[in-house]
């Protein structure tokens, strides 16, 4: 089995341990354990060792009346990537895109950074392993990790929101789908990026 | 002859203190953090289908700063102090959460000039009721917050007929202690069709309160309007 050029297609659920407001950085009020379930992602690998998660508008939004039509979300993108490698360079509407994303086949391994040409360092690391399975003409990958965001930043006054610690871990099941790589990564405008 | 006055004194302390207890809540603000439990989320389109991303959000624990007003002997007000929530310091120092609303005339003081409405939901739109009585040697309380329709003759897009949340609880008095406990039920859109809805088991809250020096009748009502842009 190679990754290469394909599109996997699942929910991932991340769990945080604290998210604590903050007003004159000062640490206030704070919400405990809160875990966000089946949030609807794709994992992309543009080639056998390069990764990249990214947000279908079209299925995340699915049971909205814009997003059934798969128009109108987003000023009409349909793809958002998360974190890892740049799906497709020449695509000019992922210029921007810096993020890495490597996949260690030995050690069946996932690591990746978020981030864009004006970001001095990634906004989010991430770190996973995965598993791999076969049962009949059904492809399942199985994640189990943790996304890092060394940096979050307060407002002037010191207000806002934080991860305390600034970790989500989260697991995820993806089923390989007929979508390849090379289709959808040069795609721009309202059925692409 | 003693004796017998005796038990008339003491019948009459003994009946004298049912009123009592109930008389020291009447006008007094009682402060403390809420420990609020909410076992599902889901947020809603306009519609008022769920979305899917996430499908859920699960496990929410939070300290939720509260107040508690206790107009009189039998109507109350939960609000929650939404500064120390983080809120603009431009906006009221207190929000009403659920509870009575129907001010009592005692409490009518410092309303703006001219202000003949208390400011925050009115009957105009939404029924705020809350009310407690002793039971045993504990109070039951409950409160409700319902949406009725639009009688402003605004056609507001937050007004959303018979959308409701229905706080039951009960609390107990030790001093100038409090200690409370609550669930929280609710239509399937309490808060109009594109907002956020709870799933599965109801939220519930504990808090211990203590007694304030401040009281609802000098307090008046201006604590809860934003300061004027």
């Amino acid at each position: 089995m190679s990754f290469s050029n394909t599109i996997w297609a699942g929910t991932l659920t991340g769990k945080t341990k604290e998210v604590a407001h903050y007003q004159g950085n000062v640490k206030g009020p704070s919400v405990t354990g809160a875990t966000a379930n089946s949030i609807p992602a794709e994992i992309w690998f543009p080639t056998a060792n390069t990764f990249c998660v990214v947000f279908n508008n079209r299925t995340s939004r699915a049971s909205t009346p814009d997003g059934r039509d798969g128009i109108l979300v987003y000023d009409a993108h349909l793809y958002d990537v998360v974190v890892g490698a740049n799906p497709c360079p020449a695509n000019p509407m992922l210029t921007y895109w810096t993020g890495t994303g490597t996949v260690d086949l030995a050690k069946k391994k996932l690591s990746g950074t978020a981030q864009t040409e004006v970001d001095d360092s990634p906004e989010m690391t991430v770190t996973a392993s995965y598993s791999y399975k076969k049962a009949g003409s059904r492809e399942t990958l199985t994640i189990q990790g943790m996304a890092v965001f060394p940096v979050q930043g307060l407002d002037l006054q010191g207000d806002g929101w934080k991860l305390n610690p600034g970790i989500v871990t989260f697991t995820g099941t993806f089923s390989k789908t007929a979508n390849q790589v090379s289709v959808e990564g040069v795609k721009q405008g309202s059925l692409g990026f | 002859m003693i004796k017998a006055k005796f038990w008339i004194f003491t019948w009459m302390a003994v009946v004298s203190s049912c009123p009592f207890a109930q008389a020291q809540l009447a006008d007094t603000i009682w402060s403390g953090n809420a420990k609020v439990t909410i076992p599902a989320l889901v947020a809603c389109d306009e519609s008022g289908e769920a979305l899917n991303y996430p499908k859920t959000t699960t496990g929410l624990t939070f300290i939720l700063p509260v107040e508690v007003w206790f107009w009189d002997n039998s109507k109350f007000l939960i609000v929650y102090r939404q500064r120390d929530m983080g809120a603009d310091p431009r906006r009221g120092a207190l929000q009403p959460l659920i509870g009575e609303w129907t001010i009592p005339a005692a409490a009518r003081k410092n309303q703006l000039s001219g202000v003949t409405e208390v400011p925050y939901g009115s009957d105009l739109y939404e029924i705020q009721t809350g009310s407690y009585r002793k039971s045993g040697s504990k109070y039951n309380f409950t409160a409700e917050l319902r949406d009725t329709g639009d009688l402003t003759g605004y056609d507001s897009d937050t007004i959303f007929p018979n959308a409701k949340s229905v706080i039951t609880g009960s609390f107990s008095l030790k001093g100038n202690t409090m200690n409370a406990t609550l669930t929280a039920v609710s239509t399937p859109n309490p808060h109009g069709p594109g907002g956020i809805k709870t799933l599965g088991k109801s939220p519930s809250a504990t808090v211990i309160l203590t007694k304030t020096g401040r009281i609802p009748s000098s307090e008046g009502v201006d604590v809860f309007l934003d300061d004027p842009y």
